[in-house]
């Protein structure tokens, strides 16, 4: 029996999704929410109010990557990106700052806190 | 306000928008239209629209303002914006536009990436602030709206909506706007004068409230009303469950800068007519005793006087009891804050009950704010009547009597519906429940779809019981809880009813069936098998009819069963059984017609009664 392990995250650049990193999988933290808040009117009433939409902020960490590719990913913070994954997620999204620590093998393991944004491939 | 259920909210009734607007659970969303100079839809606006705030000022020169985040460029001064809210509790989503403005001052900050601006932009009143920098004259005779409407024209603004015959009043003199004002008239030496000034001085000189936009961009001219004799367009009750009034309600109270005698001048009056005295051209009014500022009160004469350009002395009554109204409401004024309000419009007169604020009064807005993303609306109020004014609920009384509603079964395709019947002293107002859906305003009846789609009451849901609270002023009464079932074909409206012929007299039957959306109806009867045993009859219309013999009748001799098979095209539903009993009284036309029985033996060899026709004839 033949095994296919997909073990490449893949990032592209949205504004010229030809331009991708390739990296070793990345962990990912995944957070969702709703904007919104419980308010308390007159009399104690409380009450819902939310705004359309929901926010999704993750936290991802590729390790074992190159020097290069280090600088690739700090060129492209705060510039919206396509994150694929090797269970075939797709995020678009953002992020502003990036961690990065050393390895013994030469490489960095980086993480990332992104934002996504709503984005499309549509041509 | 805007009208609780107008265009775009035209599908719901007010008390959904009421619902809505009071929900316990509401979603809050946003987005802006790009409007040409003549309020034509250019493009959508939303993607580039980060946030932002509408507001109002009513007592400004120009009153709606607007902040708006945009990540887009426009032709800042020129394009016209209309922002809008969308409200959504589940159950209800509906649109509000917020008014057309036009933006003033982009700001934004150096590097930012992508360029995001802080707009300010203020309704189209701005367009019609701009200087005349010219003389305008309007000619005596001339009506008001024709002078309202060249002026309009002469700014080039078009979309001015005039309410009132008032308008059609004439210029009792020629009336001048000079470039270079008589430095003897203090009115005409002034600030440059404006169009929009032009405007509401001819509005103001039939007491017409000053020109305002509404939500759409409209200019709106129409006559000035004593918000104490307005309706009320909405009820704030800070002891409501469902209220949407804030925690924080501040009165401030002003008991010094009223005058309790007011005289006022008519200043426009034809260059032939006698000097002004009182009753014409002089209108004075004096608050002696009433209320704290009064004569009485103050223990002083605290007089205003007043100049007025009026198109006649009644005009100048008019003016001056609004301005009389004006000073003495100030008293009192409100800082509250509430939910998303989104149909908050120019001068809004509002009941405000709250026992802590000393009871239920009227009030008439003056100013709001109102962010786009949900947050609470900052509300200017001053205090129309005293608390006391508005009359307290009555003392308890007869409660209304609620009947129903009673279980229903609901089709598949055609929904269903429940109603209560309710007796007592009305008017009623009723909200209807569910446990899964919550509260929902609704009339005496609510209809309930299928498939369940926002904005529906549907039952697919796991609590199906509905029940209604029903109110009157003397309290609320909760009706027993219905359980809507669905079954998967039509709901029979009408079935068909037992009947009994005589053959001796040659009659005939009917037997209908009604079932709203039905598709196909096939009649079926008993036959060989007796009671309980049917057979399509080959008669596929709603009505199995026969006017006269002859007959051919079942097992019993003279009883026989009919029932109808109804299909929608997703389901059946029989009709309930009717039986059709047959007497011959022996005498009459029936005996000429030709009568047959089957005439059954039981126990056959193969278990199957024996049967065959025995004709009568």
């Amino acid at each position: 029996m033949a095994v296919l392990n997909l073990e490449t995250a893949w990032v592209n650049l949205a504004s010229d999704l030809s331009q991708s990193l390739a990296l070793w999988s990345a962990d990912w933290s995944d957070g969702r929410s709703v904007p919104g808040d419980v308010r308390t009117y007159a009399g104690g009433r409380r009450r819902v109010v939310s705004r359309a939409g929901k926010l999704r902020n993750l936290s991802v960490t590729f390790p074992t990557v190159t020097g290069a590719q280090v600088e690739t990913l700090v060129g492209w913070a705060g510039q919206t990106i396509l994150l694929r994954d090797k269970r075939g997620r797709i995020v678009w999204c953002v992020y502003f700052s990036v961690s990065v620590s050393d390895r013994r093998d030469g490489t960095y393991d980086v993480t990332v806190q992104v934002a996504e944004v709503s984005g499309s491939a549509a041509v | 306000m805007q009208v609780l259920n107008a265009a775009p909210r035209d599908a719901y009734t007010t008390a959904q928008i009421t619902a809505l607007l009071e929900a316990g659970n509401l979603t809050v969303d946003f987005g802006a239209d790009l409007l040409n100079l003549n309020l034509g839809f250019v493009d959508d606006l939303s993607p580039d629209l980060v946030g932002g705030s509408v507001g109002r000022d009513c007592y400004g020169t120009v009153h709606g303002f607007c902040t708006l985040q945009l990540s887009r460029v426009l032709r800042w001064g020129v394009d016209l914006v209309r922002p809008y809210m969308v409200l959504s509790s589940g159950l209800t989503v509906a649109r509000w536009n917020l008014g057309v403005y036009v933006l003033t001052t982009p700001q934004r900050t150096v590097g930012e990436t992508p360029e995001t601006y802080d707009v300010q932009g203020y309704d189209r009143l701005m367009l019609l602030n701009r200087q005349v920098g010219a003389d305008y004259r309007v000619a005596a005779g001339v009506t008001y709206r024709a002078a309202i409407v060249a002026a309009f024209a002469a700014a080039g603004l078009s979309g001015v909506l005039i309410d009132g015959s008032a308008a059609d009043s004439t210029l009792p003199a020629a009336r001048s706007w000079l470039l270079v004002g008589d430095s003897t008239n203090p009115d005409q030496t002034a600030t440059p004068v404006t169009w929009l000034r032009v405007v509401n001085d001819l509005l103001n000189a039939i007491n017409f409230r000053a020109v305002w936009c509404d939500q759409d961009g409209q200019f709106r001219c129409s006559g000035y009303q004593d918000p104490k004799v307005r309706a009320p367009e909405y009820v704030f009750d800070a002891d409501s469950q469902l209220t949407i009034l804030g925690e924080d309600r501040t009165l401030t109270e002003d008991v010094w800068s009223t005058p309790n005698r007011w005289v006022f001048r008519q200043t426009n009056r034809s260059s032939d007519a006698p000097t002004p005295t009182e009753g014409d051209g002089i209108y004075t009014r004096v608050n002696d005793t009433d209320g704290p500022t009064s004569i009485t009160g103050r223990g002083l004469t605290w007089t205003a006087v007043v100049d007025y350009e009026a198109a006649s002395h009644a005009k100048l009554v008019s003016l001056g009891d609004r301005r009389v109204a004006s000073d003495r409401r100030v008293t009192t004024a409100l800082k509250v804050w509430t939910g998303p309000f989104p149909g908050a419009g120019h001068f809004d007169v509002f009941t405000y009950s709250d026992a802590a604020a000393g009871g239920t009064r009227k009030v008439q807005a003056t100013g709001w704010r109102m962010p786009f993303d949900g947050g609470n609306v900052e509300w200017d109020w001053e205090a129309v009547t005293s608390a006391s004014a508005v009359a307290a609920p009555p003392a308890p009384g007869v409660l209304p009597t609620v009947t129903g509603p009673v279980n229903t079964s609901l089709s598949v395709i055609r929904g269903g519906q429940l109603s209560v019947s309710v007796m007592g002293p009305g008017p009623f107002t009723y909200r209807w429940f569910n446990n899964a859906l919550g509260a929902f305003f609704f009339d005496g009846t609510i209809t309930i779809a299928h498939p369940f789609t926002a904005g529906t009451f549907g039952p697919e849901i796991a609590d199906r019981g509905y029940r209604v609270e029903v109110t009157n002023v003397f309290g609320t009464v909760t009706s027993a809880t219905a359980v809507v079932s669905i079954i998967p074909g039509p709901i029979i409206t009408l079935h068909p009813t037992s009947q009994t012929v005589d053959v001796a007299q040659g009659q005939g039957f009917t037997f209908t069936t009604t079932a709203p959306g039905a598709t196909g109806y096939t009649w079926e009867e008993t036959g060989y098998f007796g009671p309980g045993v049917f057979y399509a009859s080959g008669v596929n219309t709603p009505t199995y009819a026969l006017t006269s013999g002859p007959y051919t009748y079942g097992v019993e001799a003279n009883r026989k069963q009919f029932r109808c098979r109804v299909d929608d095209g997703v389901g059946v539903t029989y009709s309930n059984v009717a039986t059709l009993t047959v007497i011959n009284s022996g005498s009459g036309p029936s005996n000429t017609f030709p009568f047959t029985f089957p005439i059954t033996f039981g126990g056959a060899a193969n278990g199957f009664p024996l049967t065959f026709p025995v004709t009568f004839p």
